[in-house]
């Protein structure tokens, strides 16, 4: 474990001289979330429920998926792409360290640093919207970090996998964008999964995404009872499971090809 | 020239349209089931909604067709030094720097942008050839001027903050805020959005003219606003410009 270490101080390190940067970026990157609450709180005027959630609740859940994503959503595929593209996976295979240990250890340096950089502006959103979030939730927490924690794996499975179809695609940069949309709706970032029509709601339910965003949060806001949230965390430990397994199929699968182009 | 580079990625154009494809769904989605829980927001309904979306989505790709490849990469242009080069041209250096090189694979995003457009006044029974529809063309096309002279402005500021080059993250996350009706943008967010950054009009205004005629205070107060931007992003360029040369010799 001990390299991990080290490559996940040392790009914390790099990262917080970029920290104008990244805390620039976090900022702006709420700007679309800005829209949506006031969006939901138009919807809401004249109402006070929608699908079982108050505004309070909607909000908080708006506002938590989003801080949610921010420390869980990764974003080295960007770097794996170019990376692979410039033939420097090379680097990797003669160094005696596992490529996806390195990229979980400096995707946790980056989570980490866009967390600490995050915390003051989200807390000033949380601050500013008091009047339209749930005060703090204290049921199932320690659920809820386990489904957090679960969720951070997920994530990182789920892009190393589409990291490393660039062995086969060589750009792929605009797919990643679909990609990147795509797992944002159906995590359940954008909207509560549950307010979607029943039958794809029933569907995502045993889909790895909803366990992304929408299974913390939920459970955050005690939108789940007991037994539904070890069935889901159960379901979440599967995806998992299934993933590290998959992942290392393509990995010693895209050896062979890419070895295969570089001779 | 930038046909043929254009050309060299066909995937990635087609991959541009799955890209809108599947934003396109996922809009629909979200806001079919926003519109199962109520029947309008302030006024608005699906069609109009979706009018009002079709129209913040071209005005987007237009932007991304002409600017992205240009605009985005100006800081590190002027930082870099890179930027002399063109100052010598006997050209307009704001005209060169926006316009060099054309992004053709975000024209895969226009097709579905239209015909969201195109539905939207079917279902709304708005007559495709009226006065109001020249108006509302003309008028985006005042959006597209307006949004690039922001967008520049924006750029051009980050010459003056160099250590900070995601000012068009700014301006890209700002964008999303035209895809929704103005009236539900109150206190600051209005003021800064609406007035300041006008960037919620570049797409309320056209299409709330396609829809209840044109209003002629909105139309002169609109134009009028696009002459400003346009005119303050030339001179903020301009200026910094002379900033730049002066910091460097």
């Amino acid at each position: 474990m001990k390299p991990y270490n080290k490559i996940f101080r040392l790009s914390l390190q790099q990262l917080f001289q970029y920290r104008m940067n990244i805390f620039m970026f976090i900022i702006f990157g709420f700007l679309p979330l800005l829209a949506m609450l006031y969006l939901w709180i138009t919807i809401y005027e004249g109402k006070d429920t929608i699908q079982g959630f108050s505004l309070q609740e909607m909000i908080t859940y708006v506002l938590l998926a989003k801080l949610l994503e921010v420390l869980l959503l990764p974003d080295f595929h960007w770097s794996i792409n170019t990376e692979i593209r410039k033939g420097e996976l090379s680097k990797y295979l003669v160094k005696p360290l596992s490529y996806s240990r390195y990229w979980f250890a400096r995707n946790l340096a980056v989570r980490t640093s866009h967390f600490v950089l995050a915390i003051i502006p989200i807390v000033w959103i949380i601050g500013s919207m008091k009047a339209y979030t749930l005060p703090i939730q204290q049921h199932n927490v320690l659920l809820f970090l386990l489904s957090v924690l679960g969720s951070f794996i997920l994530y990182f499975l789920m892009y190393y996998q589409i990291s490393l179809l660039t062995i086969w695609f060589i750009d792929v940069s605009s797919f990643f964008f679909t990609v990147d949309i795509l797992l944002e709706f159906l995590a359940g970032t954008i909207i509560p999964l549950s307010l979607l029509p029943n039958w794809l709601y029933e569907i995502l339910k045993y889909l790895p995404f909803s366990y992304l965003i929408y299974f913390p949060t939920s459970i955050y806001l005690g939108k789940f009872l007991h037994k539904e949230i070890w069935w889901g965390l159960c379901i979440q430990g599967t995806w998992i499971l299934v993933f590290l397994l998959t992942s290392r199929l393509l990995w010693l699968w895209g050896l062979k090809k890419y070895d295969s182009v570089g001779a | 020239m930038n046909m043929k580079m254009a050309l060299m990625y066909r995937a990635n154009f087609f991959l541009n349209v799955l890209d809108s494809i599947v934003w396109f769904a996922i809009t629909l989605l979200f806001f079919h089931t926003i519109f199962g829980q109520v029947t309008t927001i302030k006024g608005w309904d699906f069609n109009k909604l979706m009018l009002l979306i079709g129209t913040a989505e071209l005005v987007k790709s237009m932007l991304f067709v002409l600017f992205i490849e240009n605009l985005a990469g100006l800081p590190r242009m002027v930082n870099s030094g890179d930027i002399d080069g063109i100052l010598l041209k006997p050209i307009n250096s704001q005209f060169y720097v926006s316009l060099r090189r054309f992004d053709f694979g975000n024209f895969g995003n226009i097709l579905p942008a239209l015909f969201l457009i195109g539905y939207s006044c079917y279902q709304i029974g708005t007559p495709f050839l009226s006065f109001n529809t020249l108006v509302y063309v003309f008028l985006v096309l005042c959006s597209i001027l307006l949004a690039y002279a922001i967008w520049f402005s924006v750029m051009t500021l980050s010459i003056w903050l160099q250590q900070i080059d995601g000012m068009h993250e700014f301006f890209l996350s700002a964008m999303t805020l035209m895809r929704f009706p103005q009236s539900i943008y109150k206190g600051i967010g209005r003021l800064l959005f609406v007035f300041l950054i006008p960037i919620v009009t570049i797409t309320n205004v056209p299409v709330s003219i396609l829809l209840n005629g044109v209003n002629i205070n909105h139309l002169i107060l609109f134009i009028v606003s696009t002459i400003f931007y346009v005119l303050f992003s030339i001179f903020f360029w301009k200026y910094s410009l002379r900033w730049y040369s002066s910091a460097s010799s």
